[in-house]
């Protein structure tokens, strides 16, 4: 029977009689075509699996077979994530748990699409796989015209972000162009020539305790809501003009938040955990930033209600909600973000 | 607040008019769309008596001349 499976600081593939050991410090996996690779940093030993026979590797007991994603996950949990000279197969959410996740970027692996887009050429619409938005099929899709975004899939479940007034799309393919913030695919809600943006709606209300956020705000529109709930009213803010707000933060009936507005691409991080709201920005060190509720449920991406005073007019990118304290996660998700946008 | 725009005595007219503006587009192209309409109406709720209306946009002129009014938030 081939294993693969942790014995203290060594991963263990046992294959045909054979047992091969991979320091965990030293050791990386790649993806290469239809094989998984486990190497040494500092060794051309390597270890490959063809993705076909995933299924033949056990855990240690030998009770329960792999498959791609839990084979990943075991990856990524137990050797580096980054090789030296490329990155890492692996996805974000194969290693957390997240309740909603929205990104123009692919977080788990099995995900197909990432958003639906509307040209104006004739409106008919189409999905686009995070690949095919920046390999040229999206603009070629879309041709000299504009493609806005109608969907945004969620990338962990069900509940996909929508939006089905065409005035009201954020757009992605301008007069043929990819829009882009920081060189990388962004989905822009402020652009007023194209029509009055508003906040896509997701399928059902999503309560979170953790949030992790990459948005730039162009426009200070009165409050910059990235995520948000009319009723009641609550949500994320990036900034504003509102004399109660001064930075990136949470409301709740309260507004708890950092110090400092800008137009800047931020990576924000909110955690709400014994009665307070933390907030850091960009991997700094989290703040306590005062009493807060235990929790938020936002049904909203993008706005807080249908109010346009409170519509975020900036570009949008990534946000992860976790029904779950990811305090003690989130150097690592704040890397995984960063490795890939390069926001600092 | 003051809005420019198409205002509705009933809420089946500001249907009527959503309508007008998706079949001038030819909204939605097919029963599975995302899209729906090319642009919704708001109620305006805290009035009396309650009306309804489209916010003017230069997409929908063939809606008319739009007009401005008063909406209470």
């Amino acid at each position: 029977m081939n294993k693969i499976y942790l014995s203290g600081n060594y991963v263990i593939v046992e294959k045909d009689g054979n047992v091969y050991e991979y320091p965990r410090t030293l050791s990386v996996y790649t993806l290469e075509g239809s094989n998984y690779v486990i190497k040494e940093r500092i060794d051309d030993g390597q270890f490959v699996i063809p993705i076909s026979q995933i299924g033949t590797y056990f855990d240690e007991a030998g009770a329960v077979a792999y498959d791609e994603a839990s084979l990943v996950a075991f990856l990524r949990t137990n050797t580096g994530f980054k090789t030296a000279g490329g990155g890492s197969p692996a996805y974000l959410l194969d290693l957390y748990n997240s309740e909603a996740a929205y990104s123009l970027r692919k977080l788990k692996t099995g995900v197909t699409n990432v958003i639906s887009v509307r040209r104006s050429s004739d409106n008919a619409e189409s999905d686009f796989t995070a690949d095919e938005i920046i390999d040229g099929t999206l603009t070629n899709w879309v041709g000299a015209n504009n493609g806005f975004i109608t969907r945004i899939y969620d990338q962990v479940g069900t509940n996909n972000a929508t939006q089905s007034i065409s005035i009201r799309q954020p757009i992605i393919v301008k007069s043929g162009v990819l829009q882009l913030t920081n060189g990388l695919p962004t989905a822009d809600f402020s652009d007023a020539a194209i029509g009055d943006v508003a906040p896509m709606v997701m399928g059902s209300a999503v309560t979170f305790q953790t949030a992790f956020t990459l948005a730039q705000i162009e426009i200070l529109n009165t409050a910059n809501y990235i995520i948000g709930n009319e009723s009641p009213v609550q949500g994320l803010f990036y900034s504003g003009s509102s004399a109660s707000i001064t930075g990136i933060g949470g409301f709740d009936g309260t507004f708890r938040q950092l110090s400092g507005e800008d137009f800047n691409q931020n990576i924000a991080y909110f955690n709400m955990r014994g009665g307070n709201l933390y907030i850091a920005k960009n991997g700094a060190a989290e703040t306590n930033t005062g009493a807060f509720s235990s929790s938020l449920t936002v049904n909203l991406l993008g706005g807080r209600t249908t109010v346009t005073q409170v519509f975020m007019r900036g570009n949008f990118q990534e946000i992860i909600l976790f029904n779950s304290d990811e305090s003690a996660n989130k150097a690592a998700i704040e890397k995984d973000i960063n490795n890939y946008y390069s926001v600092y | 607040m003051i809005i420019t725009g198409y205002k509705y005595n009933t809420e089946a007219e500001a249907i009527a008019a959503r309508k007008q503006c998706a079949d001038h587009y030819g909204i939605p192209v097919s029963p599975d769309a995302v899209t729906q309409y090319w642009v919704d109406y708001e109620e305006a709720s805290l009035d009396s008596p309650i009306f309804w209306y489209i916010i003017y946009h230069d997409s929908i002129d063939f809606l008319g001349t739009p007009t401005d009014f008063e909406v209470i938030e």
